[in-house]
């Protein structure tokens, strides 16, 4: 299988105990949440269920994606955090760029800053400053 | 004596250690969500004061007086953040006859109005030029005075809401309007104040410690590293100071606080810029970062905390603070590493650090705890120390990559990051150090994740996630209000994206 792991390109074949990185047969030995690699250890903290996907190994972060050259396009923005809706910096109708912010979420204490995840048109903006709102709420869907 | 916490999580922990040193019985509080925190483990009474929300709970006066007079405490300790640096508290305690860990109400009501604060100490120290508005014309004309770029602050505020940086008059119109509503909605009262922005400044403290009439500093605080205005990283000494100039900022932290006649723990905050430093604001608390000061001078800041409320005094005098060597800080939050949004939910393993002498860990969870989502993110504090600078980055970063926390995202892999990073390697760094981060990863790690990714153990991870799972289940029996929907939702938002 081909991932796309921090941009980098990687072929994985798995048989049984065996593993092909690349075409290059490695050592490697299986544990609960752990790896072991040429004699080093790599122990799995986190591992997102998304593509792309935040994994956590040894402390350290990398975004392992499947479908490399997959672009999904976005209908909608979701709060990714219940929360209150503390300022809305677009409105419907607005021609937006990706990664332009969107509004600002308080939740457990932080403002969040939620930014768009692509270039489009608002077609409608669902929420106004002050409103609360629930893990996974529409706040805006594009054109 | 006996004392009541009136806080939560690791600050209850780290507060009990010092009690149990002067024989004083420490008690304390949880909400609903609390109920199993390990925190109250470790206390010897605890009250529940039911409730969720902070709002419901830790915020409440009625109910921290109400526990403290049923367990028949004599002082209460209020901790950080809450209701720390609230006069009207402290004041409720003094009626009630208890005695307030922390500075008089005449103290606390100037520290914590900003533009106060600055008027007092601008006889003493430099500050940056400040001003408070009501409208958005008079923001306009102030801000022309005092050229741009601007800030625009909340008179009453603190860790960063209410901050808006206006660089034009397009700016201010823009923000002057959200500015004042978030100081309203955070802080209950509307007055701003604008004042000159710096641009890419440090950040450096003084801890200063105090009993009315002796005030003493114990050397400053680094705390550059920040996102949104909120501390990540802290290191004592600073690189960026000489030696002069070490001796002209604390001395004048002092001179503030002698103005004042401090009487507990507090912080001066400047910002530092071309060597030059400008008095910024007093923290009147015992702060998060406290440890790297306790590391380098090996004074028990909590004990002289309790010293001075209980009217013994300051048990130590200024030749007494000799620091040596260095200690970092790295505040390890539940949060994306990458996006810093909050993750609330239940840790499967937590294993710290073990290995060397050099390592203190302050925290109130283990494998099993659960992060509740109504509270603030910080699930532990990581302090290292060592003879020499360089010294204490390495011990920093191993014990850091040795820190298995599982079954939440954590801040640990910004941190290996930020003590990779050439900038924070040579000392070289200001409040833009995160916005300009590159995360730093290695290589065998790559085909690591690579090959993990595609293990069977994934989809027995997937599974758990679904809802049916022991965790949820066992989540479940603790949150069987109506709050229980949302709990879990929050703790899965990133697996629904």
């Amino acid at each position: 299988m081909r991932v796309k792991v921090n941009g980098n390109d990687y072929d994985i074949k798995i048989i049984g105990q065996n593993v092909i990185v690349n075409g290059k047969q490695i050592t490697a030995k299986f544990d609960e949440d752990q790896i072991t690699i040429e004699g080093k250890k790599f122990y799995l903290d986190y591992i997102e269920d998304s593509d792309p996907s935040l994994v956590i190994v040894n402390g350290m972060a990398y975004i392992v994606s499947k479908n490399s050259d997959l672009t999904i396009s976005m209908k909608e923005l979701r709060a990714p955090i219940s929360g209150r809706i503390i300022e809305v910096m677009v409105k419907a109708g607005d021609d937006i760029m990706k990664g332009q912010q969107i509004v600002v979420l308080e939740a457990m204490k932080m403002q969040n800053h939620i930014y768009s995840p692509t270039t489009a048109k608002i077609s409608e903006l669902r929420v106004k400053e002050g409103q609360t709102v629930k893990t996974g709420e529409i706040l805006a869907t594009f054109q | 004596m006996k004392l009541l916490i009136a806080n939560r999580g690791e600050i209850v922990s780290r507060i009990v250690k010092s009690c149990r040193k002067l024989d004083i019985i420490p008690c304390g509080v949880y909400s609903e969500a609390d109920k199993n925190s390990i925190y109250v483990k470790f206390l010897y009474e605890a009250q529940n004061i039911g409730g969720l929300a902070a709002s419901d709970s830790y915020l409440r006066m009625d109910k921290m007086v109400g526990a403290a007079l049923q367990l028949g405490c004599d002082m209460i300790h209020p901790g950080y953040g809450f209701l720390a640096e609230n006069p009207e508290f402290s004041e409720v305690c003094k009626r009630k006859g208890i005695i307030f860990v922390g500075p008089s109400p005449q103290v606390l009501k100037i520290s914590g109005d900003k533009l106060r604060a600055k008027q007092v100490v601008s006889r003493i120290a430099p500050v940056l030029e400040a001003k408070e508005v009501s409208t958005q014309e008079e923001a306009l004309k102030v801000a022309k005075e005092i050229g741009y770029p601007v800030i625009l602050k909340a008179a009453r505020g603190g860790g960063g809401r209410g901050l808006r940086i206006a660089s034009s008059q397009e700016d201010i119109s823009k923000v002057f309007e959200s500015s004042r509503k978030e100081s309203m909605i955070s802080f209950a009262s509307d007055r701003l104040f604008i004042e000159k922005y710096l641009e890419r400044p440090r950040h450096i403290e003084v801890q200063i410690l105090g009993d009315g009439q002796n005030i003493i500093n114990l050397g400053e605080r680094e705390c550059s590293i920040q996102r949104r205005h909120q501390k990540l990283i802290e290191e004592t000494p600073s690189p960026a100071l000489t030696n002069e100039m070490r001796q002209r900022i604390t001395d004048t932290a002092t001179d503030i606080m002698k103005e004042m006649k401090y009487d507990n723990a507090g912080t001066v905050e400047f910002l530092f810029k071309d060597e030059q430093f400008y008095f910024m604001e007093i923290n009147s608390r015992i702060q998060v970062e406290h440890p790297i000061t306790e590391q380098v001078t090996g004074i028990d800041l909590i004990e002289q905390q309790l010293n001075i409320a209980s009217g013994t005094g300051l048990t130590i005098k200024q030749e007494d603070v000799r620091p040596r060597g260095h200690a970092i800080e790295c505040r390890i939050n539940a949060e994306h590493p990458l996006t810093f949004i909050p993750f609330g939910g239940r840790i499967k393993s937590f294993v710290p650090p073990y290995d060397t002498k050099n390592v203190r860990i302050d925290t109130a969870l283990s494998s099993g705890s659960i992060v509740p989502p109504f509270y603030d993110s910080l699930i532990a504090k990581l302090i290292c120390f060592e003879d020499s600078r360089i010294g204490t980055i390495e011990t920093m970063k191993r014990s850091l990559s040795m820190f298995r926390i599982s079954g939440i995202p954590t801040t640990i892999p910004f941190h290996i990051s930020a003590l990779n990073d050439t900038r924070f390697m040579e000392g070289m760094y200001d409040t833009s150090f995160v916005d300009e981060l590159t995360p730093f990863s290695l290589k065998d790690g790559e085909v690591a994740s690579a090959i993990l990714c595609q293990l069977p153990r994934k989809v027995k991870f997937l599974e758990k996630k679904k809802g049916n799972s022991n965790a949820d289940i066992w989540i479940k029996s603790r949150y069987s209000d109506s709050n229980f929907d949302q709990y879990l939702s929050n703790s899965r938002w990133l697996h629904e994206s």
